[in-house]
This record gives C-alpha cells, structure tokens and sequence, in this order.
C-alpha cells in the first residue's frame, strides 16, 4: 500500500481535479485506510468551512440566495461543524465495513456494503447525541441551548430509518432479505417548506424541458420532485435499478436547495459521488431568468469507488 | 473558438463581480470595474475568455488598490444614502449581523498571504487548477498545496476573532455576576 495520502492531494481530491487514474487510487487507499479517512473528513469540513466563509462576503446586489447555514454558527457554536463531522463518521463507518468485510478483486464489494447502510443512522444518532450535549453543557444562555436541541431534533428526524427490504445474494447462491433506508421514502427535507412528489421519470424530464440527469443504461423508477423556489426545473431525485435490484439515485438540484437533501443522503449511509458542478444555468421564467448553479451527485449503497467509476462511466448530463 | 461576449458575460459576471468585491469591498466599484472588464473583454476578443476576465479583474482591481479613487467613492455612498424608508427592525438587525460578518471575512481574508488569498479567490471563482496554475505562475501542483494552506488560514483567522468576540460578549455578563 502507498503511504498517506498528503493532505494537499485530498484538497484537490475533494475539488475534483485529479485524473481517473489518480482519484481511483486514492479512493482505494481511502477504502482501507482509517487514518486517511479521518484526514479525508476534516478536509471535506475544511473545505465547506472556507466556502461558507467565503459566500459571507458577497455583495447584496448579487446575492440571490439566502445566506449559508453559517449564519447560526454564532450562538451554536460548532453547530453545523459538529454535523458535518458526524456526517463524516457515517460515511467512514460504511466504508470501514465496506473495508473490512469486502475482499478485494472478488467484486462484490458493493454487496457488503449493503449491510452497512442500515447500521450507519444507528451509529449517527449515537455520534450527534454526544456532541449535542456536550453543546447544550457549553451554552451559556438559554437562547443557545434551544438552538442546540433544534439541532438534536432535526438530527435525529433526519436519521429516522424508513426501512424497505433489499434482497442480497449470497455467496452459495441462497438470497437474504437486507433491511435498508429509503431515501425516496426519508428524504422530505422540512426545512425548505415545499414538499416532495412522486413523479414519473417522463414526467421529470418533461419538468426540466429533458435536461435531468440520469445513468445511461440502467432502468429508471419513479422520481420524486421538490418545487425550486427559483421556479421551473424542479430538484429532483431519479431511482435507478442495477440488475442485482439495487437502486442507485440521482440527484439534482441547485446547490442551496441540495445542501439539505445532500446531508440527509449522508447521514442515511449513502456514498455520495463527488457532486458535479454543471455549468450555470438559466432556471426561472424567461423574463425573469436566475442564474444557478446545478449540482448533480449520484447516491447508492456502494463503496466510494464504485459511486465514481458509476458517475464518471453512466452519468448523462444533457 | 469563437468569441461570445454575451454567453461570457452571463456565465462568470457574478463570478467576476464576487471576486473584485472581495479586492475593493465596495458594491458598486465592484460592478463599475466588472463592467470594465467587460468592455476590455469586448475589445480584445481573448481565446480563453474565462481565465482572461479574471486576470484582467485582478490587474485592475490592482491598479484600483494604487489609486484609490476616493472622492468618486465618496459620491457612490452619498448616492446611496437611504432615504429615511421604514426598514423593519429584523431587517435591520440582519444586515448589521450581515455586516459584522462580512467585516471578520475581511479581516480573515486579510490575514492570508498576497499569493494564497489570490488562488483561494481564483478557485471560488470557479477557475480549476490548471487555469489557477496559469494565471499565478504557480505549478499545477501546488495549486493544491496552496489552496489547502489559503483555506486552513482562513478558517483558523476566522475562528480566533470568533472567540474574541466571544470573549468580549461574555465579559459584561461577567461582571454583572460579581
């Protein structure tokens, strides 16, 4: 195995400027190694840190969105910091297991990781609660401990487990019925007000004028769609089946109406691909057009890896 | 490739504006030279307009920096004086919050090196590492190295002023209590 990854190679990781050849390896090192995984996470929170900074000094005439999630920061100290790492163990729990229990080149790795997906909201309530109440010991007043209970809340509705059943082939050929989170069913992000709604995949891609994303070459499911509160193409959440029934989902959206959607999918133990950025683009009416950018992230059962090499061979971005 | 100034403009004017906001700290200059880079831009037809808009944004948010055009300043924020609106109150707060932490970014951003405040800028401009490389003589490299230096000042910069503040709005209740 190669030593550590440097630090300054999980950046540009992370900022997806790396070859295949190079992401791949790291993703492979990332799979095994714990000490770079943790690495890996602080970065991943470096990372969001320095951009929500950064989104704070924007003048007002262009500042369309409303502010990052920073803004709360102030009276819950550590708040969304404390979720993201929380977040971070999930990933690097299912990983581990997906680590630990896969052997390599046999290539059913990611059907191992299948069992990790129910465990991690159990391991994420266990993390959040700690370090929520280390925040409500801290508080001095009582307008920040409200704020971190807030937190806890929502943290743990978010990780609620909405279970549907996933068959697993074994290995003697004899099939196991897996337990696993749905996202299609769990994911109802309250904060944003607007609800979701099952659609037809031909309904979605009518909604978005044929522009949403999809995996070339896997059978689509319904989708479920949120209102954008720019108008016009809706976010959207496409399932898509592998041939062994799993389901791998796409999703896309502009980058504020995604960050919650995009948490969720963490926390309910799903890899996430490196987001995509598309290039900006023109949702709204045509005399009131908003420019946005759209994120396009593919979530499944897998390990990292396979999310990527999925993402970066099927992945249709009209 | 042909050069189209209106998909260029439409594609990186917020960019373009964000990048020199956070060089001149002023809205409106921040708009007024964005439009000059534009007008440059125009004239000189560049082959890879999206690095070229923001190395001339960057020369002339230098050059903006040297001369410091007060006066003209001066009458941008006289232009804007409000006019007695009835603003409400949470709306005011807002933007006084929104200010003050506008303000710590700045200082933040402040504290980084000349070189690493420019890639970190260049990279939440939306440029990737090779356009970074080639704008800043850098080698591609260590774009990496540098943009993980920028971001982990940043954030550090950013999170002793949190705790002197926090310090400072702690220390009245304090001695209330003695």
């Amino acid at each position: 195995m190669r030593p550590h990854i440097p630090e300054e190679e999980l950046h540009a990781y992370l900022d997806a400027q790396l070859s295949p050849a190079q992401r791949a390896e790291i993703a492979e090192h990332l799979l095994a190694c714990l000490i770079c995984r943790a690495l890996e996470g602080e970065v991943r929170v470096l990372r969001q840190r320095s951009t929500d900074l950064l989104a704070l000094a924007v003048p007002r005439t262009i500042r369309g969105a409303p502010l990052p999630a920073i803004r709360t920061r102030r009276r819950l100290r550590g708040g969304p910091l404390a979720a993201a790492a929380a977040a971070a163990v999930v990933l690097g729990a299912s990983w581990s297991m997906a680590g630990t229990g896969g052997t390599p080149g046999e290539g059913d790795r990611p059907v191992l990781a299948t069992a990790s997906a129910f465990v991690a909201p159990a391991i994420l309530a266990r993390v959040v609660a700690p370090i929520t109440a280390a925040t409500d010991s801290t508080a001095a007043t009582p307008r920040r401990a409200s704020s971190s209970r807030t937190l806890t809340l929502a943290s743990r509705a978010a990780v609620a487990p909405r279970v549907m059943p996933v068959r697993q082939v074994t290995g003697n050929g004899n099939t196991r019925r897996l337990r696993v989170v749905d996202p299609m069913v769990d994911v109802a992000p309250s904060g944003g007000g607007e609800a979701w709604e099952t659609a037809s995949f031909q309904a979605a891609r009518d909604a978005a004028a044929g522009a949403h994303a999809h995996l070339e070459g896997i059978p689509v499911t319904p989708g479920r769609l949120q209102n954008s509160s720019h108008g016009a193409r809706a976010t959207a959440m496409v399932r898509q089946l592998l041939p062994d029934g799993r389901a791998v989902w796409v999703v896309e959206g502009a980058v504020e109406e995604l960050g919650p959607v995009y948490q969720l999918l963490e926390a309910s133990g799903l890899s996430l691909s490196t987001p995509r950025r598309a290039r900006p683009d023109y949702i709204g009416t045509d005399d009131a057009p908003v420019r946005t950018v759209r994120m396009v992230t593919v979530a499944a059962y897998l390990p990292i890896d396979s999310v990527e090499a999925l993402a970066a061979a099927r992945l249709k971005l009209d | 490739m042909a050069f189209d100034l209106e998909d260029l403009y439409r594609t990186t004017y917020d960019a373009v504006v964000r990048f020199l906001y956070r060089k001149v700290w002023d809205a409106d200059r921040a708009e007024d030279l964005a439009q000059e880079v534009f007008m440059r831009a125009l004239h000189h037809q560049p082959e890879k307009p999206r690095s070229w808009v923001f190395a001339v944004a960057a020369n002339i948010a230098r050059d903006e920096a040297r001369s410091a055009i007060r006066r003209r300043k001066h009458l941008t924020l006289l232009k804007h004086e409000p006019i007695a609106s009835p603003t409400p109150l949470s709306d005011v707060q807002d933007e006084l919050e929104q200010e003050e932490r506008e303000a710590e970014v700045k200082r933040a951003l402040a504290t980084l090196t000349p070189r690493d405040r420019e890639v970190l800028l260049l990279w939440d401009a939306g440029l990737s590492y090779p356009e970074i490389a080639e704008q800043t003589g850098l080698a591609v490299g260590a774009v990496g190295t540098t943009l993980a230096r920028a971001r982990k000042r940043l954030v550090a910069a950013h999170d002793t002023m949190e705790q002197q503040r926090e310090h400072r709005d702690e220390e009245p209740s304090a001695a209330a209590y003695s």
